[in-house]
């Protein structure tokens, strides 16, 4: 390189900078076209640019003071705290002055970071609204990069200064207490953790309300990407230790319990006027320590209190969140039992509290799994235990999680998998699952930032998730909506892995590869937006990585295949040309890994598929759709033909290869139709149905084999019709339509399902035809209602648009016969 | 440099000033003498604080050369631009210390000495992420062959915490080029540094 060359890719990368990340790979790829030494050298660097960096110094140079940040004109200083300065502001605005209060981050922060998490929370922030929560109403950052945030600004008191002041008494306290628990109420019902709840960040105002501050923010910042210790030492950066929970001092994952316990402190403060930990010398390191192994002395040493405020202010206090009050709700409630005089549900904390109840109320009822849940139990119990005696145990502790850790994960994989493929092991394999993942997700909260512990968290979720998605198989242990939950859990997962480390293709992938999970699943339950969304996703991480390993052959795979289901999911939206764009560039790809790897029967399936699916697209499915290009179609069915039968040859035992190879003779039979070659039809649809037949003679309860099987018989049927053999066509349209049923009945929510079944219906009424018009309507007006609901609910898969038109048409016929049949 | 307490001798920062004064008005001879008082200053602030035991979280390469430039230079006399001028003297030779500094400590590791902490550890404990001194020096003379602004700008701010506008001005550039070439440094520098 020399500084020619270096210029070049310096103006390059400074224009790639100023563009969304979703657009880079493709200005890349303009603006060096041909250059691919170019093009990695810029991707690698915007790459790294993402990271943090050791010049982004916590010291770096100070906010130095300004006029303006933004849109915004600043009036003055509010404050300066460990986050950085407040200022008032003002924005004008078509004539009106809006007064706001505006934080400027300092330095020391990634800011991209920070606003890249800004903008997913930015409409959940912007949402609550509630009368005792001040908003976050915008965020960017200032000239020389800070974060800023804009909130509603509030004239008032701090929340301790304005009791003092007034001498409230303690029910007046607690009435404000109450008023901060219902907005940190309302929050954690819209998933937002405040996690600095403080008396600091509670103004209240000449009318009385208290608003609490800054919601949401601690979480922008206090995310940064780093090990366990560098998180810690975030938090205590960000954070008033006094205040933060023991999870959050441990740099563990954060839940609402962490805000009950702040709100424990916040509790005992307005109560004693005193903080929960006492100290001599008063570093951030001994308060971590205190807040982690410290027994809080109980308020009523302090002050006369009722011992109901006693137990209350101990109860949100525990070090373990899950014997804290469940919400912040529940404390809430608490208090005003107290108030209103009733007993309160607080009792003081028993050291009889011990494993052996633990281990009670998990017994586990299958005989065989009770020895290794209760050693599994016990052992978590034991690691619970250790997360109390804290810091200086903490190793001791990391030892019983990791052996937990590893029973869980056996319980997951080893032994789930071992009984999996025994008849009638549904419920054996229910229990292991979710058990396995239950232990897993309480440990998320004990041990969670490591890094290999979260990609095991995360790989236990997905396999959650694509066992509930099994769906119609004997197999079945939930229902979409439980394996929506468990993907997002895994997304959030590989989101945060990913992001701390943008050069690992392992991670990148990974998320990848979740969002396409997550996809097909919102595409199965009929998010169209939703899937879309989650597929470009996919492909852009994809493409932002390529530029710099051109020639992964486990990249350009996984690449290859975001675009396969960005693909799937453009057939929904009628963007033909988007689409074709996205199967050429499948097709491309692949193509590149069988050069790669051309003895690799993986990769030749794949490019097959994507040839198949190429010809498809290109055979064009609807008429509204733009030209078709039936040349070009053939020749890339003919190529997937050959390459799938090479591989059915190759291994006659895959029922995959023969699976693909029926899709094609479909695809096939499609093409001819549109080429008026009728017999060749006749015959591809055949050739489909009779390797179906034989898949699903193979695997009868394969759901998948069934609705390949039924979409043939369906063609063929209509083919037959249409070549004039009747009474074959019939034949063929009942047994599709007895199968399609049976499809449908299985999951009841699937469209394609009952879009599928709307098909068979149509085409068994077609083929009945006007000789026995009686059960030829009959068919057609299930078949109409049918397509006529999921129109209702816009569900109606694009690909059968044409049919349900048809459908409607046929039954015009219908009518008119009826009204006939009647008036006779 | 025995006998020199904490406190500097008065003439110095006399000196110190005198000469930045000099330099500004186009006297190169002048920065020829101000260079080893400011070393020496500098040298001798980041050996005493690195005699405090492991306080040593609050050292910073920036917060040396502050220091150095509070006790050396006569505020009153100087001009914003002085203190600019300063600092872009001061950011180089703390570079050059804490390298040496790196390398004695290299040295000293395989001789099986070296009792006190060494600085480019102290140096790292106050940046967000590990950074090996040495390494960096090195990269960012690579980097100087191919863009010396890109290299002095990350100097200047790493080295000798200027902000940007002092950036600018010691470089007689804008701040936009500034904002630029940081940029840049900063995204080549990490994958420089985090490849090897």
């Amino acid at each position: 390189m020399n500084a020619e060359r270096w210029a070049e890719v310096c103006r390059v990368f400074d224009a790639a900078r100023e563009l969304p990340r979703d657009e880079r790979a493709a200005f890349l790829e303009r603006e060096c076209r041909g250059d691919g030494e170019l093009a990695s050298e810029v991707a690698s660097l915007l790459v790294a640019d993402e990271g943090t960096s050791f010049l982004d110094e916590p010291g770096g140079s100070d906010l130095a003071p300004r006029r303006r940040v933004g849109p915004y004109e600043l009036r003055g200083e509010l404050g300066r705290g460990g986050m950085g300065v407040v200022y008032e502001a003002v924005r004008r605005d078509q004539g009106f002055e809006r007064a706001v209060a505006l934080k400027v981050v300092k330095r020391g922060m990634d800011t991209d970071d920070i606003l890249r998490r800004f903008e997913t929370e930015r409409r959940i922030l912007a949402d609550l609204d509630h009368p005792n929560i001040a908003r976050v109403l915008d965020g960017g950052s200032t000239e020389d990069g800070l974060p800023y945030f804009v909130m509603e600004l509030i004239r008032g008191e701090h929340l301790l200064e304005y009791c003092e002041k007034r001498e409230l008494d303690t029910a007046a306290r607690l009435g404000l207490f109450r008023q901060v628990c219902s907005a940190v109420t309302y929050a954690h019902q819209r998933l937002v953790i405040h996690r600095d709840i403080k008396p600091a960040n509670i103004l209240v105002t000449a009318e009385g309300v208290p608003k609490l501050l800054d919601f949401g923010i601690a979480k922008l910042l206090s995310g940064a990407p780093g090990a366990a210790a560098d998180r810690t030492e975030t938090a205590m950066r960000v954070l008033t230790p006094e205040y933060a929970s023991p999870e959050q001092v441990l740099g563990t994952e954060l839940t609402t319990s962490s805000d009950v316990y702040s709100l424990g402190v916040l509790l005992y403060e307005l109560l004693t006027g005193r903080r929960p930990y006492r100290l001599a010398a008063r570093t951030p390191g001994e308060l971590a320590a205190a807040v982690v192994q410290q027994q809080p002395e109980r308020p009523g040493t302090a002050v006369r209190l009722h011992r109901d405020l006693d137990h209350i202010a101990m109860m949100a206090l525990r070090k373990e969140p899950a014997r804290r009050y469940a919400s912040a709700e529940q404390l809430s409630e608490d208090v005003r039992r107290h108030l209103e005089g009733l007993p309160v549900q607080a009792r003081p904390d028993s050291l009889g509290y011990r494993a052996g109840k633990f281990v009670r109320r998990h017994q586990v009822a299958v005989a065989a799994l009770t020895l290794a849940v209760a050693s599994l139990v016990a052992g978590f119990a034991l690691a619970v235990r250790g997360m109390r005696v804290a810091q200086a145990e903490r190793r001791r502790a990391e030892e019983h999680l990791a052996q937990v850790r590893t029973l869980a994960t056996s319980f997951l994989f080893e032994h789930h998998d071992a009984i999996k493929d025994l008849a009638g092991s549904t419920p054996a394999r229910k229990l292991l699952i979710e058990r396995g993942v239950t232990y897993l997700d309480r440990l998320s909260t004990e041990a969670g930032s490591d890094p290999a512990f979260r990609r095991e968290l995360a790989a236990a979720y997905e396999k959650l998730g694509n066992f509930q998605v099994g769906i119609g198989n004997e197999g079945t242990l939930g229902s979409s909506e439980d394996a929506a939950k468990s993907f997002r859990k895994a997304l959030r997962l590989r989101v945060d892995l990913a992001g701390r480390t943008p050069l690992d293709p392992k991670d990148q992938g990974a998320l990848a590869q979740t969002l396409i999970s997550m996809g097909n699943l919102a595409q199965r339950r009929g998010d169209k937006a939703g899937s879309l969304a989650l597929y470009r996703r996919s492909v852009a991480i994809g493409e932002a990585v390529l530029p710099s390993r051109p020639s992964d052959a486990d990249l350009l795979t996984d690449l290859g295949r975001a675009y396969h289901f960005l693909a799937a999911g453009l057939v929904e939206t009628w963007d033909e040309s988007a689409r074709l764009a996205a199967l050429r560039r499948e097709a491309e790809l692949f193509g590149r890994v069988v050069a790669l790897k051309p003895a690799d029967r993986k990769a030749r399936r794949n490019l097959a598929l994507a040839d198949q699916y190429l010809g498809s697209a290109l055979s064009g499915w609807d008429d509204a759709l733009p030209g078709p290009d039936l040349a070009a179609a053939a020749r890339f069915l003919e190529e997937a033909r050959s390459l799938q039968e090479a591989l059915s040859t190759e291994d006659p035992g895959n029922a995959t290869y023969k699976k693909d190879l029926s899709s094609t003779y479909s695809e096939l039979g499609y093409l001819f139709k549109k080429t008026g070659r009728r017999e060749d039809e006749v015959e591809a649809y055949r050739s489909s149905l009779r390797i179906r037949l034989a898949l699903e003679a193979a695997d009868p309860k394969d759901i998948v084999v069934q609705r390949l099987l039924n979409a043939a018989q369906s063609r063929l049927a209509s083919a037959l019709r249409r070549a004039g053999s009747q009474a074959e066509a019939v034949e063929n349209a009942r047994e599709s339509v007895a199968r399609a049923e049976g499809v449908a009945a299985a999951d009841p929510k699937n469209v394609y399902f009952k879009a599928e079944l709307g098909q068979a219906l149509y085409e068994l009424g077609a083929s009945l035809g006007p000789s026995s018009l009686r059960d030829s309507c009959a068919s057609l007006r299930r078949s109409h209602d049918l397509y006529a609901l999921l129109a209702r609910d816009g569900q109606l898969p694009a690909s059968h648009r044409r049919l349900r038109e048809s459908a409607a048409e046929a039954m015009k016929t219908c009518g008119s016969a009826a009204a006939i049949a009647s008036t006779r | 440099m025995s006998g020199r307490s904490g406190v500097p001798a008065p003439s110095s920062s006399g000196d110190v000033t005198g000469l930045l004064l000099a330099w500004g008005g186009g006297d190169q001879k002048a920065l020829q003498e101000l260079i080893p008082l400011v070393y020496d200053e500098l040298r001798e602030l980041a050996e005493r604080y690195l005699r405090r035991e492991r306080a040593a979280h609050t050292l910073q390469p920036t917060a040396l050369v502050h220091e150095a430039y509070l006790k050396l230079v006569q505020q009153d006399r100087v001009t914003w631009k002085n203190r600019g001028h300063f600092f872009a003297v001061a950011s180089e030779l703390m570079r050059r210390l804490l390298v040496d500094h790196a390398r004695k400590h290299q040295a000293d590791k395989r001789g099986g000495g070296a009792a006190h902490v060494p600085l480019e550890e102290a140096a790292s404990a106050s940046a967000s992420k590990e950074v090996d001194v040495v390494a960096l020096d090195e990269a960012l003379q690579r980097l100087a062959e191919l863009d010396a602004t890109q290299a002095k700008v990350v100097e200047l701010r790493y080295f000798g915490g200027l902000t940007l506008e002092e950036s600018a001005e010691v470089l007689g550039t804008s701040r936009a080029t500034v904002i630029r070439a940081f940029r840049v440094a900063r995204a080549w520098l990490e994958r420089e540094l985090s490849a090897a």
